[in-house]
């Protein structure tokens, strides 16, 4: 039996209509780091809905203060993204007849700017605001990749644009959050993101 | 609940708030919600009888974790360079005392899961065999459906790790010896899906003489396994047929050998073949008659990097691996590009109980080791005939009840994981140097755990000590 605190929600009941409402949702941004791994993205799905009903039921969020999709989009995006680097982390475990192509978090981590950035928890609220001042097409491009884990041509195709268009503003986003953040402990050199994600990426290719 | 404020912690939060930036996504059936909310619901309550061993839901400490699941080629052919890539599931660690029977009696002297145990000298001593079988039972449960017969012998295992032996019987009008087999999908359950699961490789058995597939698949959960009962869910029969061959034609190969002769890695001339694992073509390209690339092949059941080069008539001029390779082109082989296709379809299941005696011994270290400038605890140390495993910390043991940070804060020690030292120190003097690269590592916020699988069984009784990252626990 699960242990409810006092006047909080009922997991029996708290879970299905979060998994009923973002399920889809959450699922998607799993498939989207994983790519053809139907196993590993159904646990990473339900691990997220663990996340999520652990920190309901210890107090750690709350709903007044976020909203609960775009919490668990953060949810989704740190599970899957740690999955997959679990799993390109053992390279036995790794698929050596391309069943892997195309796993977004790939892309993702093999971008050494974003990848530091997205290596650290304790400076999101900076991060945060520098996404939030860029240009809205860039700020909605940056979002879909690093966020949703969109593949770049599903965001070309979402916004009526270039594969080329999206590298393009892609790469502009990133010049300015740099810009930005040049100074700051994520921009440093040594970080401690930089060689995994150096290593995990090598790995990637040979899978 | 106000969906329109930002929280600080969000790093997109204000941005997706703006409901510009949605992907489109399909959203779950029924079905699918319901799948996803067991699953959720028996990781919360495995979580919970895990981490306290009281029935609440505070104990979540993670720790039931599927670190590897495996099956090995029990048959004497080659590499596994075209073995399938699979991922298994097992179980909760929650345990329904069920009363599925398994039947008495001892395993086979010839089994070839001894002779499993035995690999890397080529058969286990007398001593070691009575050790092995200490931790082995007979299963003996038979399925047959679809005209394939599964039948699920015995097991060896410990604490956290087993091996399963399983026979698989194809209709004979559909096979014939030497061909090789191996299963869309396996699954191991226990109760429900495992939270962590785990991934490996899968590589084909083939066919003998009498009719027979002999599998061996590995399983194993730092939550445990012994005294456990799990489901055993076979997906599709899958043959592995030779493109080449079928198609009557055979391709030359480029063989690359060391300076003792051994094949160290091999490419067919048929591109179709040699790529699967391509990675760069510098410093020339393909279309320049000279490139180089990168490939990962299996020798020993371990992955190994190689760099070739090839001239414009696709001859291997230049290879590297590791760093006292040379190379030396003898000879053209022919390649063996497999290709998949289903023999049988259908799902076989098989339930049976993991009882066996554990024979592993804990040595309760509890000690600061210094990693590449870094130190983190080395939590616990745990061995068996058949594995080692230990847990590495970063900072301070996570309390029962907490959400294990990500791994993304902790990746550091994940990155530092394969720089600490190993090394058995046995009795009569002698060593063995461990190899990150053996087992598989599983992690759970700041702890990480490395499962180490013996080649060969390993009797506790002659270690002296096991040294992790300089510090020597004794036994």
């Amino acid at each position: 039996m699960l242990e409810e605190r006092p006047a909080g929600p009922d997991a029996n009941t708290y879970l299905p209509e979060m998994i009923r409402l973002y399920g889809g949702l959450v699922r998607h941004i799993c498939r989207n780091a994983l790519g053809d791994r139907p196993e590993d993205i159904d646990e990473c799905v339900s691990d997220v809905f663990v996340a999520l009903w652990e920190k309901v039921r210890s107090g750690g969020y709350d709903p007044d203060v976020q909203g609960v999709k775009q919490y668990l989009c953060g949810i989704a995006r740190n599970k899957a993204i740690s999955r997959y680097r679990k799993v390109a982390a053992r390279p036995q475990a790794l698929p050596l007849d391309g069943v892997d192509e195309g796993a977004a978090a790939h892309g993702v981590l093999a971008e050494p700017d974003v990848a530091e950035l997205l290596a650290r928890g304790d400076d999101e609220a900076m991060l945060a605001e520098a996404v939030a001042s860029l240009p809205p097409r860039e700020r909605d491009v940056f979002i879909l990749r690093y966020c949703y884990l969109e593949r770049v041509k599903a965001i070309a195709a979402k916004l009526g644009t270039t594969e080329k268009s999206v590298e393009n503003i892609l790469y502009r986003g990133k010049l300015s959050l740099r810009q930005k953040l040049a100074g700051s402990s994520l921009s440093k050199e040594g970080h401690p993101g930089a060689n995994y994600m150096k290593k995990n990426c090598e790995v990637i290719i040979y899978g | 609940m106000d969906k329109n404020m930002l929280n600080k912690k969000d790093m997109f939060g204000d941005v997706a708030l703006s409901g510009v930036t949605e992907p489109d996504y399909e959203p779950l059936t029924e079905q699918e919600a319901s799948g996803v909310l067991a699953a959720t619901l028996a990781k919360l309550d495995s979580d919970a009888t895990a981490g306290s061993g009281a029935d609440t839901a505070g104990g979540a400490d993670g720790k039931s974790r599927v670190v590897g699941v495996r099956s090995r080629r029990t048959g004497s052919r080659g590499r596994g360079k075209h073995g399938r890539r699979i991922l298994l599931i097992a179980a909760a660690v929650v345990l329904a005392f069920s009363a599925v029977a398994f039947a008495a009696g001892n395993i086979d002297p010839d089994s070839p899961l001894l002779a499993f145990f035995g690999r890397e000298s080529g058969s286990l001593s007398e001593d070691e065999t009575k050790l092995a079988l200490s931790g082995g039972t007979v299963i003996d449960k038979v399925i047959e459906k679809n005209g394939v017969k599964v039948h699920v012998k015995e097991a060896i295992g410990d604490r956290d790790t087993v091996y399963l032996l399983v026979d698989v019987t194809p209709p004979e009008d559909i096979s014939k010896p030497g061909e090789h087999y191996t299963f869309d999908r396996i699954v191991l359950r226990e109760k429900t899906l495992l939270p962590g699961g785990g991934n490996s490789s899968f590589s084909s058995s083939e066919l003998s003489a009498d009719g027979t597939i002999p599998f061996i698949i590995n399983a194993g959960s730092d939550g445990g396994v012994q005294g456990k009962t799990f489901t055993l869910e076979l997906h599709d029969l899958i043959r592995l047929v030779d493109a080449e061959e079928q198609a009557g034609k055979a391709a030359a190969a480029n063989v690359a050998t060391d300076s003792e002769g051994q094949v160290k890695a091999e490419t067919a001339a048929s591109k179709g073949s040699e790529i699967y694992s391509y990675s760069s073509s510098e410093p020339g390209s393909e279309s320049d008659g000279v490139f180089e690339y990168g490939l990962v092949t299996e020798e020993n059941g371990e992955n190994v990097e190689y760099h070739l080069k090839k001239d414009a008539d696709g001859n291997v001029v230049e290879y590297t691996s590791g760093p006292a390779a040379s190379t030396e082109i003898t000879e053209r082989l022919i390649g063996d590009d497999l290709i998949d296709e289903v023999a049988v379809n259908g799902t076989w299941k098989v339930t049976f109980k993991l009882d066996y005696a554990d024979n592993s011994k804990d040595l309760g270290v509890n000690a600061d080791i210094s990693v590449d400038g870094e130190t983190y605890r080395l939590k616990d140390v745990r061995v068996s005939p058949l594995s080692l495993s230990y847990t590495v910390i970063d900072g301070e043991p996570q309390p029962p009840g907490v959400e294990a940070d990500s791994a993304e804060d902790n990746m550091k020690l994940l990155e530092d994981t394969d720089l600490i030292p190993v090394t058995i120190k046995f009795k009569d003097g002698s060593t063995r140097d461990v190899e990150y690269t053996e087992g598989s590592w599983s992690g759970n916020g700041n702890e990480f755990t490395h499962n180490i699988i013996f080649p060969h069984i390993i009797d506790p009784a002659q270690i002296e000590s096991i040294a992790i990252g300089g510090h020597e626990a004794a036994l």
